[in-house]
């Protein structure tokens, strides 16, 4: 009787603490939500111009790069609870990552060149390397958080190598096996226990929205900046705006 | 057999309220652990961005001088050692060689407690050095196209024979010009066979080509002491200073 008091002690801290992480995820999802809205106002500016029918097929190149880390995302969660089989690599057939976005938006522009990135002159390429730091400037901005401009490479890449070492202590045999046993009994709780099947899945959701976000959001600004630079939307180039711009100073 | 049934049955169904019980405040903690958290969240975004941080100067603190004198001619000085005559593409193996060697070098002398010397620099620096090295070499570019007589005809001259009999030639003005032409002329410069016998009319023809060829060779020299004193300015941490742009035109116009 004593056991399964502490049993429960122990089930009513485990939920406790599931549920902050779940909390922080939610949270973390919400705040990216809109500081990636604040990100994109510009380059939704910018986008517009671009004629309806070019626009249309942006936005299914876009969604076949999102649909694709999407995919390598679920892969790599569902590679993370293995109990009895096998790991599995990544196994999208066809990659469509940022590098073919980049070259198909910039084929619906030059679907003519040999080379279509290569279809900029030189000085477009002086603009744009001044809007790619218009842009990160502007993203600094966007999240508010100062000390996130002024934190040093060597941070992220500590942090990296943290992670390399963590990940090759979880590669090792012993470490496989308990964690597969410790997959197994979470399992098998969550077959036999609706709360525990209502938890995890709350939990699993609360990810998968903010991978979602994130990558959503991500493959749609670097595509429309893109299309942006491709469709020669820079600046401010029409007569009629800078008249405009002026007339109102 | 009832008896026995019932002795089994009668002690679970007097646990089952209390497996309820314990398991309505295990999802009772859950939720309870999700508003915690993202109150906690949103409290921690709130305080961070509330806080003004300013930038940490850890680097220690060199003369530029120094970095100059012991590491940036001693790369250029390997460089003329092993590259100075070599053709054009070896010319740019060197220009990779001399900029990984005072990368490495000038990190080490402004951060030599650091485990990671190399990335000692803030993506804030990184954005900076970004946007100045663009107007930099936009301004090196227009000096040495626009300004040079010489070189200003022979780059068009380059562009006419590459793109003889095609239609695509919008301008000879190398701002306008496409990158796919300026990569197609810079590799036929770089791959072209060497033939056995040269008339006088071809040779005439290649006279643009080498005046370019020399040009850029000559580039590439100012352009390891240029990335070397920008690689300099990142590591000290001048990068914010506006006024430092000209030191680079300076130290230039010196050499």
């Amino acid at each position: 009787m004593e056991k399964i008091k502490i049993l429960y002690y122990f089930l009513y801290a485990f939920s406790f603490i599931v549920g902050i992480t779940v909390g922080v995820v939610i949270a973390l999802s919400s705040i990216s939500k809109k500081i990636m809205s604040r990100i994109s106002v510009n380059t939704d500016q910018a986008y517009e111009k671009i004629e309806e029918d070019k626009k249309e097929h942006i936005a299914s190149i876009i969604n076949e790069t999102t649909n694709y880390y999407e995919q390598l995302q679920a892969i790599r969660s569902k590679n993370s609870r293995l109990i009895f089989r096998k790991k599995k690599t990544p196994a999208v057939k066809e990659v469509k990552d940022l590098k073919y976005l980049v070259t198909e938006i910039a084929k619906v522009f030059y679907p003519n060149s040999q080379e279509p990135l290569l279809e900029l002159s030189v000085n477009e390429v002086f603009e744009v390397a001044q809007r790619v730091t218009m842009r990160l400037d502007q993203t600094f901005d966007a999240t508010k958080l100062t000390f996130f401009r002024y934190l040093k490479l060597s941070s992220f890449y500590m942090a990296f190598g943290l992670y390399n070492k963590i990940s090759a202590i979880k590669n090792r045999n012993l470490i496989q096996f308990a964690m597969r046993a410790i997959n197994f009994s979470v399992l098998l709780t969550t077959v036999i226990n609706p709360f525990a099947l209502f938890r995890a899945q709350t939990k699993r959701k609360a990810n998968k929205s903010f991978t979602s976000v994130l990558i959503s959001n991500i493959c749609n600004i670097i595509g429309k900046e893109v299309a942006c630079v491709y469709s020669k939307n820079l600046s401010l180039n029409d007569e009629d705006e800078l008249v405009e711009l002026v007339e109102t100073n | 057999m009832l008896n026995q049934i019932t002795d089994i049955v009668e002690p679970i169904s007097k646990q089952l309220p209390k497996f309820l019980i314990n398991n309505l405040i295990i999802v009772a903690l859950f939720l309870l652990g999700i508003l915690l958290g993202a109150l906690i969240m949103r409290i921690f975004y709130v305080v961070a961005t509330k806080k003004e941080y300013k930038k940490v100067d850890s680097a220690k603190k060199v003369e530029s001088s120094i970095i100059y004198d012991q590491i940036i001619v001693p790369a250029l000085e390997a460089y003329d050692l092993e590259y100075g005559n070599a053709p054009l593409k070896e010319k740019f193996t060197g220009y990779k060689k001399a900029f990984e060697f005072m990368l490495n070098n000038i990190a080490k002398t402004y951060y030599p407690k650091s485990q990671y010397p190399v990335f000692e620099v803030s993506a804030d620096e990184l954005i900076m050095l970004a946007d100045k090295f663009a107007e930099s070499l936009s301004a090196q570019l227009k000096r040495f196209l626009d300004d040079n007589f010489l070189v200003r005809n022979a780059f068009k001259a380059g562009i006419y024979m590459h793109n003889k009999g095609k239609k695509d030639i919008l301008s000879y003005n190398w701002k306008e010009i496409k990158l796919s032409t300026i990569k197609k002329l810079v590799e036929s410069m770089i791959n072209k066979p060497e033939k056995e016998k040269k008339s006088f009319w071809s040779n005439i023809k290649t006279i643009p080509e080498k005046l370019l060829t020399s040009f850029l060779s000559g580039k590439i020299r100012e352009l390891i002491i240029e990335t070397g004193i920008e690689i300099d300015k990142v590591y000290s941490g001048k990068t914010s200073d506006r006024q430092d742009i000209t030191q680079t035109d300076t130290l230039l116009e010196q050499r």
